[in-house]
């Protein structure tokens, strides 16, 4: 279970990512999956929900 | 909310077998150091956590709970090793046990089951911190920044935030480095492609006109529009083609170096940069900053072993990268310089790509014209002299060849002199080709560069838009953490500075300045009037147990609000005197006086004072002392004294029945001294030895002959005192106690060589003494109520005995008692 201040600062987070239009909303969809739902931490994680696979 | 209603030990770390009564009310373990009392606690702990601080952290590497839980005679037998404790659910007042034993220590069992029992085992076993002992306290106050806000995130739960904002800064860090680097490739390709197509500017015009012009040459329709995917030479694939030098191509290349080397603006702005540099250099501090940056820089780029390339010990990855993160953010001035470089360069630094591109294509040469080894590793060690000069410009690379690096520059006439103009002279040996052949080759070398710029382009253009969502996500992170950490950091800091006011009057003017920056929180406090300060500058240590304490509970406050149902303190006043501890009792009693507190100490003066400020009721304290292995700690409850004395006996343990005789009626002296206000000889280091008894013997006489004198002038009936008088005197008398005031030598030191059936009796003896100091309902020792300095009366918990203070007789003069 998240603690109450943790789950306080990630919402806030998310929800100022949402207001950058050059963000793609699908990378703070995944980013509050990783964090939030998941509540991963690692850096690899946090990274690949930032930026979108590369194509090959 | 849950509180404790009882404890029970089982062979656990120095306790072999004990029993707490608590009643969900606050409780106090008094003992000398090495008593055992400390076990209570560590039982708490277990049970609710599985795990025991104290056998963890720095230099504990060998220790264990399952190992060294188990008390030290049960060490092979982790089953009998456990702890139980029971709670009490507010509200319902529904009773629940929580079991764990050291065999099994993940798991606890709760009995009855339920779902909110968990819960609130759950919630309680995600927060250790109501564990407090003094080298927690310690972590607060007197450490780093950066240590102290480890604490408090551990507290507030925040460790997965610094967690993330690690990563996200270390992502950023990447991103902005990936930046630069797309941007220097992608300047250097824009320049090849530039150089190939010999124009000054890549514009769209002067491209086509260039390439139409060779197209024209080799009898191709003219290219109308430029696109990514434009081919200047469609009809020949690299395969077919092998392209050459020629004369002309090679005095072309060779030109445009020299063009570029000896232009004036060039050699105008190597001097502007030149004084960045020396400022950089003259400055010792600035200097060494600079270097720690490269260092740490380089630094960042092993983190990715699970171990110190060096001594190849496990370090912790994320943490590690956090740090040297931080130690990059903290050199403030020399950051500063280098963002100054790097703006004030930039003309500066795309034309030492431009250069560098040129040297690239004067080195292509090389086998056309034949240049030896020797003249090839000059243009390659001038290619990397190249690179260290925009380094060195930029203030990326700082070290002691710094300097060395300007000042080799101006070697570079000579570089023109002596090989670039031996080259020149050996291209009027190449061939001279056809007009064809020249445009070919124009369009060969113009379609290659044309790829490698698209393909940088691309490459920049995304490295942009990732380095510029890593800076939003870290600033909107950081600006999150600010957000809704800053007013709780602001709540904290008031409520510290309320309570340590409240323990310290004599700083009526204190305040606190609580810093959080992402990573650290720095705390400055204030000194009398003069000024912030570091907590350890100029506060005495009890001042800085005081604040760790205060910060503690401002902390806690914070993370529990109204749910915080119980603390435990281990011995946390170690360093703060008697008046500061009373004020701390107050301090608990006004602002937390819903928690159940269990605390420790080693100090008996703090637990009578936690006594009379009402923190814990008398039946709530409990002592320990002459702890042995065999034993565990020898508790002074009086149902414990008199059944561990009768157990001995049963065994024909004189020696050990004496032992706890004595120390159990030192304990029960001491306590009733300090109810009656008996007059003792006063020892500076506190121990009372079996000697008080007889004070105590001799003051309750006292008091129950005032007390008759004061009953019979309000013409009340006093038979009963007169009975308990007589009593007295005969227990008195047959305990031969204050006969030992006389005579020390022949006293209980000699108990130990009775026979059971002569020691057996004289216990008894105690016993009944004793018990005629108490009420028979309640079953409390008796004390004395006072007014000032006046005693007013005796009284026990749930009465009073008898009056101390006479009928007035003519004056209105109250006839008093004795004043203790």
């Amino acid at each position: 279970m998240m603690e109450k201040l943790t789950a306080q600062i990630l919402n806030d987070f998310i929800e100022k990512m949402k207001a950058h239009s050059e963000i793609d909303s699908a990378a703070i969809d995944r980013l509050k999956k990783t964090l939030i739902d998941n509540e991963e931490t690692t850096r690899p994680k946090i990274e690949s929900s930032l930026f979108a696979p590369r194509k090959p | 909310m849950i509180s404790i209603e009882s404890i029970e030990i089982e062979k656990f770390r120095g306790i072999k077998g004990l029993s707490i009564d608590l009643r969900s009310k606050s409780f106090a373990v008094s003992g000398d150091n090495g008593s055992g009392k400390s076990g209570v606690v560590d039982a708490i702990e277990f049970a609710l956590t599985g795990s025991l601080t104290r056998l963890t952290g720095k230099g504990l590497g060998d220790v264990s709970v399952k190992e060294h839980g188990p008390h030290v005679d049960s060490r092979t037998e982790p089953t009998l090793s456990k702890v139980s404790l029971r709670f009490r659910m507010a509200g319902n007042n529904q009773l629940f046990t929580l079991s764990r034993s050291v065999s099994n220590a993940r798991s606890a069992s709760i009995t009855p089951k339920s779902k909110p029992a968990e819960d609130a085992i759950k919630d309680i076993s995600a927060h250790p911190e109501f564990f407090l002992s003094r080298r927690e306290i310690v972590k607060f106050i007197l450490t780093s920044a950066n240590d102290r806000a480890g604490q408090i995130q551990a507290l507030l739960k925040l460790e997965s935030i610094e967690k993330i904002r690690a990563s996200l800064q270390s992502i950023c860090n990447d991103k902005t480095r990936s930046f630069e680097a797309a941007g220097v490739n992608f300047e250097m390709t824009k320049s090849r492609l530039a150089s190939s197509l010999e124009v000054a500017e890549l514009k769209k015009e002067a491209i086509l006109a260039q390439v139409n012009a060779r197209r024209h040459t080799l009898g191709f329709d003219p290219i109308l529009e430029l696109r990514p995917d434009t081919n200047f030479f469609e009809r020949r694939t690299t395969k077919d083609f092998q392209p050459r030098i020629d004369k002309a191509t090679a005095s072309k290349v060779i030109d445009q170096f020299e063009t570029s080397l000896g232009a004036p603006e060039f050699l105008f702005e190597i001097d502007e940069a030149k004084t960045i540099v020396q400022e950089a250099v003259a400055d010792q501090d600035l200097f060494s900053a600079l270097r720690k940056i490269a260092f740490l820089r380089l630094g960042v780029t092993f983190l990715s072993a699970q171990a110190c390339p060096f001594c190849e010990l496990p370090w912790d990855l994320a943490e590690l990268r956090a740090l040297i993160e931080e130690k990059l953010k903290a050199s403030g001035k020399a950051e500063g310089l280098k963002r100054k470089a790097a703006t004030s360069n930039q003309n500066l630094i795309k034309r030492i790509i431009d250069l560098e591109t040129k040297l690239e294509n004067l080195a292509g040469l090389s086998p056309a014209l034949k240049l030896s080894d020797e003249q090839v590793a000059t243009l390659n060690n001038w290619k990397q002299h190249f690179k260290d000069l925009r380094d060195v410009i930029r203030l990326e690379k700082v070290d002691e060849n710094t300097s060395q690096v300007l000042v080799d520059w101006q070697g570079a006439d000579e570089l023109r002199k002596g090989l670039i103009s031996e080259m020149r002279k050996r291209t009027d040996k190449l061939p001279e080709i056809s007009k064809e052949d020249v445009a070919r080759e124009f369009l060969f070398q113009a379609q290659e560069h044309l790829q490698q710029y698209t393909n940088a382009r691309s490459l920049f253009a995304s490295a942009k838009i990732e380095e510029k969502i890593a800076t939003t996500a870290l600033d909107e992170f950081v600006a999150a953490c600010s957000r809704v950490l800053n007013s709780l950091y602001i709540s904290v800091e008031n409520d510290f500075c309320t309570y340590y006011k409240f323990l310290n009057s004599d700083e009526g003017a204190f305040s606190a300045k609580l810093t959080p920056t992402p990573g650290n929180v720095d705390l400055k406090v204030e000194f009398y009037g003069r000024g912030l300060f570091p907590p350890s500058a100029y506060h005495s240590e009890g001042h800085q147990d005081g604040m760790g304490l205060c910060l503690y509970l401002a902390l806690m406050k914070q993370v529990y609000r109204d749910s915080l149902s119980f603390l435990v303190l281990d011995d946390v006043l170690m360093s703060v005197d008697t008046g500061h501890r009373r004020k701390f009792c107050e301090l608990l009693s006004q602002h937390f006086p819903k928690i159940q507190l269990i605390i420790t100490t080693h100090d008996r003066v703090w637990q009578r004072q936690l006594v009379s400020n009402g923190i814990v009721s008398d039946e709530n304290t409990l002592r320990f002392s002459s702890w042995t292995p065999e034993s565990g700690p020898l508790t002074h409850r009086d149902s414990d004294v008199w059944a561990a004395i009768d157990e001995d006996l049963f065994k024909n343990d004189v020696s050990g029945a004496s032992h706890k005789l004595r120390h159990g009626l030192e304990f029960f002296a001491e306590d009733l001294a300090g109810k009656l206000k008996a007059r003792v000889e006063f020892r500076p280091d506190g121990n009372y030895d079996l000697a008080i008894l007889a004070d105590v013997t001799s003051r309750w006489k006292d008091l129950l002959t005032k007390a008759i004198a004061a009953e019979k002038s309000w013409g009340h009936d006093v038979s009963t005192l007169e009975e308990r008088l007589r009593l007295f005197r005969e227990a008195v008398a047959a305990s031969q106690v204050e006969q030992w005031a006389i005579n020390k030598s022949v006293h209980y030191n000699a108990w130990a060589q009775l026979h059971v059936n002569d020691f057996s009796p004289m216990a008894a003896t105690f016993k009944t003494l004793l018990n005629l100091l108490r009420c028979q309902s309640c079953a409390a020792f008796f004390y004395v109520a006072s007014t000032g300095s006046k005693s007013d009366s005796i009284r026990c918990k749930c009465s009073s005995l008898a009056n101390l203070i006479g009928k007035p007789v003519s004056s209105a003069v109250p006839m008093t008692g004795s004043g203790g």
